[in-house]
């Protein structure tokens, strides 16, 4: 556990004094939500289904800018390498990393609560909010896997358009796709949408869990399954 | 006495490219051990499978009797890398103190940093240090957690003289305490002065294992060069023990197999020669030697 907490202290100097990386992961989740909140509906159910498409794409983008690409980049360092030669398990630097995303994503779920309820006065009772925060990180989960996953296969030149380009994808399929026809079906499967479904069940009782349950399931065992099989592959080389 | 590492019929290939041809040597403790060969001739792929980074293509390496991909075995292995780059924002200090965390029974930080002296720069950012402090701060990690064995890549380049030489005091220094450092180097000089054993390699294949006299000798034309200030003419040719000469204004170069008897036959013939220089083989020569 020691050691966990050494590697957490490592990524989070790295991060807390790179200012580009704290002004993407940190600031443009918030300043996002306060740019495009004019276009919301007056209405207090279409505020609340903004937010917390907000504070799960908050958690998003950690996942997939700062860890999966953190991961792309640094793989081939020589730091990385040198790491690998201290008498550690993977498993340490693992779960060391994944405090640090944990870490940044309660900071971002807290800075897009304040400027949520305290500037934009989005209508949230604290029973609701504790929820959002519960299923923003467990939803988390597939997506820090979905992020070490494609951090360890693409390589450091590539992995800045491929992340920006998905966290858009996903962030703008989870509510911007009609629910009809075949976008109806492709919205289905994505992750971020099921994610949402699953955070408003507590403001729109109505909503069943079982497809969102499903969905994140399946998502998290896949990269699961993709996420070992592609860092043993690394390791052999 | 058993082993702490031993390579046996190590193979390695890169698609159709062999890196490694049956690699085999045990290294035991207080060894100072230095893997010679030119560019390309398997050091860094072998050093990176004594570090559980790569993997044998066949054959078996093992570290105190472990797979070194097993990361207890590498509790008593300290190593440096051969190209640093440090991660931003991160200070020496910290660094420091994340490797001493990983060891069981470490030095000191104070004392790696006044061995070291890395005192001046301890607060500054580690990757905005010049290249001489990056690698200093490099080999002071590979020694930080007081392993058994050392794993250096090429340790002093980059280093200035005075860094060089508190480095080489400091390894003989620990290879007296028990401990095994194994290196790569390109400055033949050092390893001279401090190698108890060396390994050449060539195309991945083991052609040397021996002392540092053991290379001299099999690499060495034998011959050994005499050099001397000469006024008059003599006649070499007609010298029993002079194998081959040359004349450049007043100097004279023979090459003799029996300098003593060369020096003899001189003094025999009254030729006064003044500041005699006698030049034997060095590292140098020879593993430009074993190198063609």
């Amino acid at each position: 556990m020691r050691l966990v907490l050494s590697y957490f202290k490592i990524y989070f100097l790295t991060t807390i004094r790179n200012t580009p990386a704290l002004f993407f992961t940190l600031i443009f989740p918030p300043l996002l939500l306060l740019m495009t909140s004019h276009q919301w509906g007056t209405k207090d159910q279409d505020k609340i289904e903004a937010f917390v498409v907000f504070l799960n794409y908050s958690i998003q983008t950690v996942s997939l800018m700062l860890l999966g690409m953190g991961v792309s980049q640094e793989k081939n360092s020589e730091w990385s390498k040198y790491k690998r030669t201290l008498p550690t398990s993977v498993s340490t630097m693992v779960f060391g990393r994944m405090l640090h995303t944990l870490f940044l994503c309660v900071i971002n779920l807290t800075t897009i609560s304040i400027v949520g309820i305290l500037i934009l006065s989005i209508p949230v009772s604290l029973v609701q909010l504790s929820y959002f925060f519960v299923v923003a990180l467990l939803g988390a989960i597939p997506m820090v896997l979905m992020g070490m996953t494609l951090g360890y296969a693409a390589n450091p030149e590539s992995s800045r358009s491929i992340f920006t380009l998905l966290n858009l994808l996903l962030l703008f399929g989870s509510f911007s796709l009609p629910a009809s026809g075949i976008f109806y079906f492709i919205k289905q499967g994505i992750p971020t949408y099921q994610w949402m479904l699953l955070s408003l069940k507590v403001v729109e009782p109505e909503i069943s869990v079982i497809s969102p349950l499903i969905c994140l399931g399946v998502y998290t065992v896949v990269f699961a399954f993709l996420f070992q099989k592609i860092y043993s592959r690394g390791q052999k080389t | 006495m058993s082993a702490w590492l031993r390579f046996e019929g190590v193979h390695k290939f890169y698609g159709q490219k062999q890196v490694l041809n049956d690699v085999s040597f045990s290294v035991h403790k207080s060894e100072i051990i230095a893997l010679l060969g030119v560019n390309g001739a398997g050091k860094t792929t072998a050093i990176k499978m004594m570090l559980g980074q790569e993997i044998p293509t066949s054959g078996t390496v093992s570290l105190f009797g472990m797979n070194p991909k097993i990361y207890t075995s590498r509790n008593k292995v300290g190593a440096t890398p051969q190209n640093v780059d440090f991660p931003e924002g991160i200070k020496v200090r910290e660094i420091l103190e994340f490797v001493h965390g990983h060891y069981t029974s470490p030095h000191a930080v104070s004392f790696i940093v006044e061995v070291f002296e890395l005192g001046s720069f301890l607060e500054d950012r580690a990757s905005r240090l010049s290249g001489g402090q990056k690698r200093r701060l490099a080999i002071a990690l590979a020694f930080i957690g007081n392993p058994d064995i050392i794993f250096l890549d090429e340790p002093t380049t980059g280093l200035d003289v005075g860094a060089r030489k508190i480095l080489w005091e400091f390894i003989k220094k620990e290879s007296k305490s028990g401990k095994t450092i194994f290196l790569t180097t390109h400055y033949l000089e050092e390893i001279e002065q401090v190698a108890s054993r060396v390994i050449f390699l060539q195309h991945g294949h083991i052609k040397i294992d021996g002392t540092v006299d053991d290379i001299k000798k099999i690499a060495s034309s034998a011959l050994i060069k005499v050099s001397f200030i000469l006024e008059n003419e003599v006649n070499f040719s007609e010298f029993n023990f002079c194998e081959n000469y040359a004349r450049v204004e007043e100097k004279v170069f023979l090459e003799t197999f029996e300098p003593d008897n060369l020096l003899r036959e001189l003094v025999q013939k009254n030729i006064n020669f003044k500041n005699l220089a006698i030049e034997r083989e060095n590292l140098e020569s020879a593993f430009l030697n074993l190198s063609k």
